[in-house]
């Protein structure tokens, strides 16, 4: 799905107009369509969602994105994340 | 990144797993799904579980969150952690945080768990009330510190309900100088205890106020180098759709439908499988690992099959609003268990910002009715039916903190 450039709700594939702030979707349609074909040549997937349960707990792959917010943090050791990286690659 | 996989291919496996060791907990809180307190009768020995774990690394898990009650109650809690990670399996825990002293911290560190969330609902008076327990807040917040000393990355999780909401901006601040690094949030679903207590539960229309709200302190939060997610269940398809599921809120991400039986298992301590940790046992039981093999369960049972084949059978399993909607291929009538708790069947979610907008729209909002109490099983339900009344119809009386905890008294002493 593709997001409206007005109010960045999601269009449904076959709406006109977004169902959330129902601005006609045309030429945001048009934009975030190749938008949505560079994204995929890119190699990044449109469709990938981060599995959550509501029993579970949050996910652990935003330490991979984000930068030690501590001294006391940046002191844990991360050994497991280089571990994964190496498998991942 | 482990938990972050294609849900459009064919190939499901159990990537995420969450699996409760044991149902005894050290808390009887007011709004536990699972009704926790005793252990269940036959939990897994020690023995079992390991043999669940070696059909898990078969069935390429790639992560196993363990809970309970506390899943650090059962006798061979840190065996199946180390079994795990042996496995190459990640492993983390959430808990009520009581009883993790700097000890077990350590000893958590020590068998391979790298991070754990802690359930806070609340600030003090609300957490301890919903917690049925007057020093559980002080007790989640030393467990939070013993787990920095121990190095293990702390977060948090938070069921959002009527006593809470009002707190989401004040208990973030609060969470942020605790050095948290991720924050769950949900929505509280009338299951098992929580179902007893339908004056906690959200009113849909609720969302319209709680998702903006959340939004913003996403985005405060992305500033604060901290992750907030909501869970399956909160939601779905308003203007801060992409930014509440998005990892670094940029990626466009969305509730792509519920993915139990697909990418997600649960698994009760007595080895009941089912497609979700929070799904009804008495309707989506899939079978027991100490009849047949979890590989078994996985591959040929008829309720993972039929959860899985969801995305094929959309519009005809829906009903209600979601039949109409126009997100319901994509949403598919959001979370199956929420839904269920509701109405003892899945396919319309009264809970979502998308439809209590449309409605407020035309002037009207929806309201859950308890019509039957649950039964008093773990992961039981009520009934409820839904009540369209004007949008500005006045808001029935929600008792205060003080008669919920005369309330409760009452209810103790009889």
């Amino acid at each position: 799905m593709i997001q409206c450039l007005s109010c960045s709700g999601f269009i449904p594939e076959n709406s006109l107009r977004c169902p959330n702030c129902l601005r006609a979707g045309n030429l945001s349609n048009k934009i975030s369509s190749q938008v949505k074909i560079a994204t995929k040549i890119a190699g990044a997937s449109i469709v990938s969602m981060t599995l959550m349960a509501c029993y579970g707990a949050p996910p652990d792959d935003f330490m991979k994105v984000r930068k030690p917010y501590s001294k006391e943090e940046s002191e844990i050791p991360q050994e497991d994340d280089k571990e994964r990286d190496k498998e991942e690659r | 990144m482990h938990r972050r996989l294609d849900v459009l291919n064919n190939k499901s496996f159990p990537a995420y797993v969450v699996w409760e060791l044991t149902l005894r907990c050290d808390q009887r809180c007011t709004h536990c799904g699972s009704r926790a307190a005793l252990p269940r009768p036959n939990e897994l020995t020690l023995e079992q579980a390991l043999l669940v774990i070696k059909d898990l690394i078969a069935l390429r898990t790639r992560e196993v969150i363990l809970i309970g009650g506390e899943a650090y109650l059962h006798e061979g809690f840190f065996e199946i952690i180390k079994a795990l990670r042996a496995g190459g399996i990640e492993v983390g825990l959430t808990t009520g945080g009581r009883g993790i002293d700097l000890e077990l911290a350590f000893a958590l560190k020590a068998a391979g768990i790298n991070r754990v969330s802690v359930s806070i609902d609340g600030l003090e008076i609300i957490h301890d009330m919903l917690r049925a327990n007057k020093n559980s807040f002080k007790n989640a917040l030393n467990a939070l510190k013993n787990l920095k000393q121990a190095h293990i990355r702390p977060a948090v999780n938070t069921t959002i309900n009527r006593l809470n909401k009002a707190q989401l901006e004040e208990l973030y601040d609060f969470l942020k100088l605790q050095n948290i690094t991720a924050w769950q949030v949900q929505i509280l679903a009338p299951l098992g205890r929580a179902a007893d207590r339908p004056d906690m539960l959200l009113q849909p229309y609720d969302l319209l106020d709680i998702i903006p709200r959340l939004a913003l302190i996403k985005k405060r939060a992305l500033e604060d180098n901290i992750l907030i997610m909501s869970g399956n269940n909160l939601g779905y398809f308003g203007p801060d759709e992409a930014l509440l599921r998005s990892l670094d809120g940029k990626t466009g991400d969305y509730f792509a439908g519920c993915q139990a039986g697909r990418y997600i298992l649960g698994i009760e301590s007595d080895g009941t499988i089912k497609g979700c940790p929070s799904l009804q046992t008495y309707y989506y039981a899939a079978g027991s690992v100490k009849e047949k093999s979890l590989t078994e369960i996985w591959q040929s049972s008829e309720e993972l099959l039929s959860l899985r084949s969801k995305t094929k059978n959309t519009k005809k399993e829906l009903w209600g609003f979601c039949k109409t909607c126009d997100y319901a291929e994509v949403c598919q009538g959001g979370c199956t268990f929420t839904a269920h708790a509701l109405f003892g069947k899945a396919g319309n979610n009264p809970y979502c910002f998308y439809r209590a907008q449309v409605l407020a729209r035309k002037g009207v909002r929806e309201r859950l009715v308890r019509t039957h109490p649950a039964l008093n099983k773990p992961f039981d339900h009520a009934l409820f039916r839904l009540q369209v009344e004007d949008y500005n119809a006045p808001e029935p009386a929600e008792p205060s903190v003080g008669q919920m905890l005369r309330i409760r008294r009452n209810k103790e002493q009889a």
